[in-house]
């Protein structure tokens, strides 16, 4: 039986500038590929607005996760303990650690799926979920340094794919943005509730807060990172607007990989197996850092080790990805839980802001 | 021990996907469709076979099925090697079959994703399985057409075309597609101009003599591509287009739509059939061009709003300015929308000879 452990060695922790990657590297994952159809299925041409309005949410609430960790001053399971006590804390850290859980399956599973109908029909999920989590286990082992490092890379490798937009240029009309707001509000509002499930993630900040060097520091990291995959959103959201007509665009299911197949250069017949093959690089931090995540809340919830939580996950995430295992199922399954998180950050999160200023905020001033 | 098992597993676990090598598999680089009997589809598909001596034949295999995606599956039937659609540069329907609807025949090709956007789709009235069969060039018949169309569309009177264009007109609120109209000129394929669809059935052509304005029309900024003008029934010259702009402006969209078509032009003299040049010439020239692509361009439009289709996209157009949009409604209005063409070309070279 360990600890609850309030404070950090300090030689596990980040500097504050790298929160920024941590942020955007769980944001940017699979949403990428295929956010545009979901979106602009209820918002048709004003879709734009709809991931405006879903970034500046994002905003908002790493401003209330920041104000949240502030008062509670530790990570989400010490704040859990602190203001709702040992049993009701515990359920909902619980929630939060499936949570977590989640994201990483959902991640993982749909990149899986997008590998078989893009690439290889013929792969066998069981040895690549197998492969995958072995080097999943390999990196979130090391420590929340390394899961740091992954997300570094996962964001500055695969940043040269924003260039092969460039083809798709050559077939983009911008009068399809016209007329803008010809949708009522309801609809956009919809539609900007469809796209926070793609900003999803940022969340793990309530657990690796206190591994942040001079946390108070990354508060305008955080803000970056967030601002940084929200713009890339908006340039691929727009673009894809562009590209397609409306009722071209809402056929397919991954429209990034369809404007891939534009893409044509004298080496490579078709760009999008080196896409999905970038991809698998940038799911990875996602991946690791919401299992991180989860394994740490593990090991502050039950207080037995990190290593074992993390091969409980692992476990836990072959057998879903086993489960899962047609299209329309992986669909449910993403909107069920994107319901989920869309009230967990939206309503939970403000909630448990106000609950930690008087339970424990509103002490400390006095 | 663990960089042991990692090496393990990097060896056994590389290789275990499928491999397809270039010389074990049948690229398809061409699908052809025709009727067949008894509600059939005759499919032929083209793929390069490649000589020793560096040469390509084309070679053509063709079955008959119900279902236009099941025919690959029939072709490896009967052939030592698998086929794959990884290569496909060209779809080609026959007009009869299109009949039917073109949808349901390319269907498939918008659910596979080996299939590239670029791909180019078209009709034509002769016999697709004849037409695949000759051999035209030193490549296969799919790289042939591809490359025919491609440097048609690039420095050529052919519109911009491809799968992806055709899927986006098909689908829009607007617009209807067009696709390049092929057909077999003794020992070669020719472009005989385009085939202008309603929905997914092709109800109306534009001849290859059109093609100029046709293109002029549908694309913002064309260039590259040559015009014959009749000067005072005696003379002809030959102009060269260097670039073209051409814009459409909307007027009273609510209840009497009405088109301006503004339409400039830069132009050089390629040829003439009289020796000398003058100002006075070059005035009468631009005249006669304007002239005569005003009058192609009048008859081009009535021609749509006959059938009542719109490959430029004026409806399309409409919708970016207006909010109550309709498309029932404007389809109603779209044949009796009057249409202004004014044009300003301009002759700015004559070449390098006095």
């Amino acid at each position: 039986m360990k600890e609850l452990q309030r404070q950090v060695s300090d030689r596990y922790k980040v500097s504050p500038y790298l929160v920024l990657f941590l942020i955007s590297s769980i944001q940017i994952g699979v949403g990428v590929l295929g956010f545009q159809s979901n979106v602009v299925n209820i918002a048709g041409n004003d879709s734009w607005i709809a991931v405006i309005l879903a970034g500046l949410l994002i905003h908002i609430l790493i401003w209330i996760i920041y104000k949240i960790l502030k008062y509670g001053n530790g990570d989400l399971i010490t704040i859990h303990y602190d203001v709702f006590g040992k049993w009701l804390g515990g359920v909902f850290s619980f929630v939060w650690i499936l949570y977590f859980i989640g994201i990483g399956v959902v991640v993982l599973r749909t990149f899986l799926q997008v590998v078989q109908v893009w690439m290889f029909s013929d792969i066998n999920m069981f040895w690549v979920t197998s492969v995958y989590l072995i080097l999943i286990y390999y990196l979130v082992s090391g420590g929340f340094r390394v899961v740091t490092g992954v997300a570094f890379l996962g964001i500055v490798i695969p940043s040269y794919l924003i260039l092969s937009l460039i083809y798709t240029l050559e077939y983009t009309n911008f009068n399809h943005l016209l007329p803008v707001w010809n949708h009522s509000y309801r609809d956009i509002l919809s539609a900007s509730q469809t796209m926070t499930f793609s900003f999803i993630g940022f969340s793990a900040l309530l657990i690796f807060y206190p591994y942040i060097k001079e946390p108070e520091k990354s508060k305008v990291w955080g803000h970056a990172g967030n601002l940084y995959s929200f713009i890339l959103y908006l340039i691929i959201i727009l673009i894809t607007i562009a590209y397609f007509t409306e009722g071209h665009l809402v056929r397919h299911y991954w429209p990034t990989l369809t404007m891939w197949k534009t893409v044509e250069m004298p080496f490579v017949e078709r760009f999008e197996y080196i896409g999905i093959s970038s991809w698998g690089l940038i799911i990875l931090p996602n991946v690791c850092l919401a299992f991180w995540a989860a394994s740490r809340g593990i090991r502050q919830l039950f207080r037995f080790s990190q290593r074992k939580g993390l091969i409980l996950i692992l476990l836990l995430t072959l057998g879903a990805n086993m489960f899962i295992s047609s299209h329309d199922q992986l669909v449910t399954f993403n909107e069920y839980f994107s319901q989920i998180g869309f009230y967990l950050i939206t309503c939970y999160l403000p909630f448990l802001l106000l609950m930690t200023y008087f339970r424990i905020g509103r002490k400390k001033k006095s | 021990m663990k960089k042991a098992l990692l090496i393990l597993i990097i060896v056994l676990l590389s290789g275990c996907i499928d491999q397809r090598i270039l010389d074990e598999v049948r690229l398809t680089t061409a699908v052809g469709y025709d009727p067949g009997e008894n509600d059939q589809i005759k499919v032929t598909a083209v793929s390069p076979f490649f000589q020793a001596d560096k040469s390509t034949i084309n070679e053509t295999f063709t079955v008959l099925t119900p279902l236009s995606k099941d025919a690959k599956h029939k072709f490896s039937m009967s052939n030592s090697k698998p086929f794959v659609s990884g290569k496909i540069e060209a779809i080609i329907i026959n007009e009869e079959l299109a009949d039917n609807g073109v949808l349901t025949i390319v269907d498939g090709m918008i659910r596979d994703p080996s299939i590239g956007s670029r791909a180019y789709i078209a009709t034509t009235k002769d016999e697709v399985s004849k037409l695949l069969q000759g051999q035209y060039s030193s490549q296969d018949n799919g790289m042939f057409i591809s490359d025919t169309l491609d440097h048609n569309i690039i420095s050529g009177s052919l519109p911009r075309t491809n799968l992806h264009l055709f899927f986006n007109d098909y689908y829009a609120k607007g617009k209807d597609p067009f696709i390049p109209d092929l057909s077999q000129d003794k020992n070669s394929i020719k472009i005989s101009g385009v085939a202008l669809l309603k929905e997914d059935q092709i109800v109306g052509h534009v001849n290859q003599d059109q093609l100029f304005t046709f293109k002029t029309l549908v694309q913002k900024k064309t260039e590259n591509d040559t015009f014959l003008v009749d000067i005072n029934d005696e003379d002809q010259a030959l102009l060269f287009k260097i670039s073209s702009h051409t814009d459409y402006d909307i007027q009273n969209l609510n209840n009497n739509p009405e088109v301006k078509v503004k339409v400039k032009m830069n132009l050089t003299i390629r040829e003439y059939s009289e020796s000398e040049l003058n100002e006075k010439k070059i005035i009468e020239i631009e005249t006669a061009a304007e002239e005569k692509f005003k009058e192609q361009a009048t008859n081009l439009i009535q021609q749509f709003q006959e059938l009542n289709v719109d490959p430029i996209g004026i409806g399309q157009m409409a919708s970016a300015k207006s909010r109550q949009w309709n498309k029932e409604q404007w389809y109603d209005q779209y044949p009796d929308i009057n249409f202004q063409i004014e044009t300003n070309f301009k002759i700015t070279e004559t070449g390098v000879a006095e």
